[in-house]
């Protein structure tokens, strides 16, 4: 699939994640915790369509350099609806010899498999933590069984990381680009966007096919 | 031949008007031997910025190239070092691409990250 060209702007994948994840002209809930978790903030914003630029309340968040802010797919207050289908890659740095190693062949490797699974629309970076996101071409319930069920069945067939048992769809959340990476451990850094292609979008019966043909290839 | 100002004077106030005038000329002629002398050594000796001018961004050669060159020193250019590779795979086109590419000399010391806007989550 040609997508676009490089990795995107700050501006333009702040813009584009927002725009996929928000169902309609709905309000969205942005949650911003600092990274010791001491402040605590939830941001509604609005996206007035064709508008390419960061809301001015998220650019003083981001501005502030100290905010850990994610974007759920779903929150209560929000109209439950769901816009996209969330993988985590977890592959966190460890601290060697004074300086921050990140498993950087295993999160290539994990990044073969995603492009062999079926190519995501948009792919954060988070300090060893990567969110893969596929657009839904319609949004779902989020009272849809099928929800967590693609999370999980995704998760099995790309070696990503599932949610715990017991977790709910408000527990999904993607990293906003630019603002600050909460980890435990100490490590210090931004989220970036490596990838963003706001054309792939999927329907549901797309991915549920990808997840077979990977069960299947995966069959002994 | 003339060993201080005074004595220098006294022979300018002697000397016939030939004498003086082929003096002044001998003196043109070793003051413009001093200057060709002092701008040759300039134009063919190895700046000590020859070194330092090359940004990693800035493809270096050719404009370093062309100032060297303007001065007339073209054995510094020759000796400047090659520039580094472009990064070839700075923009990729699809996310297959990116995930062939991410990362470069997997099993080896020279593995890098080639693809990302900030190498691997950006220094805070």
């Amino acid at each position: 699939m040609a997508g676009p060209a490089g990795p995107p702007t700050l501006s333009a994948s702040v813009r584009g994640l927002l725009a996929a994840l928000r169902c309609g002209d709905d309000a969205m809930l942005l949650r911003a915790r600092t990274r010791h978790g001491v402040g605590e903030r939830t941001l509604r914003i609005t996206l007035p369509p064709g508008v390419a630029w960061i809301p001015g309340p998220l650019l003083e968040l981001l501005e502030e350099d100290r905010w850990s802010i994610t974007v759920p797919i779903a929150t209560a207050e929000t109209p439950a609806r769901v816009a996209a289908v969330v993988a985590i890659i977890d592959r966190p740095p460890v601290y060697l010899d004074g300086r921050w190693v990140f498993d950087e062949p295993g999160i290539a490797a994990a990044l073969r498999v995603l492009a062999a699974f079926l190519e995501p629309s948009v792919l954060i970076n988070a300090g060893g933590a990567g969110v893969a996101v596929w657009m839904l071409a319609e949004p779902i319930s989020a009272r849809d069984v099928r929800v967590l069920q693609l999370h999980r069945d995704v998760a099995r067939v790309t070696g990503a990381t599932a949610l715990p048992e017991g977790a709910s769809v408000e527990d999904l959340a993607v990293p906003l680009p630019g603002s600050v990476v909460r980890e435990l451990g100490g490590y210090s850094g931004y989220v970036d966007c490596l990838w963003l292609d706001p054309a792939a979008r999927y329907t549901v019966e797309e991915i549920e096919a990808a997840i077979a043909a990977r069960k299947e290839s995966a069959r002994p | 031949m003339m060993g201080n100002r005074s004595a220098a004077e006294r022979w300018l106030r002697t000397a016939s008007v030939e004498d003086a005038q082929r003096v002044l000329r001998r003196v043109q002629e070793r003051f413009q031997e001093q200057a060709d002398e002092l701008i040759g050594r300039a134009a063919t000796a190895r700046p000590a910025a020859a070194v330092l001018p090359f940004s990693r961004r800035n493809g270096p050669r050719i404009d370093t190239a062309a100032v060297y060159a303007a001065r007339g020193a073209r054995a510094v250019v020759e000796d400047a070092p090659a520039p580094p590779a472009p990064r070839a795979t700075a923009r990729p086109r699809s996310f297959a691409q990116l995930a062939r590419e991410y990362y470069s000399g997997a099993g080896s010391d020279s593995g890098q990250v080639v693809i990302g806007t900030s190498a691997r989550g950006g220094a805070r």
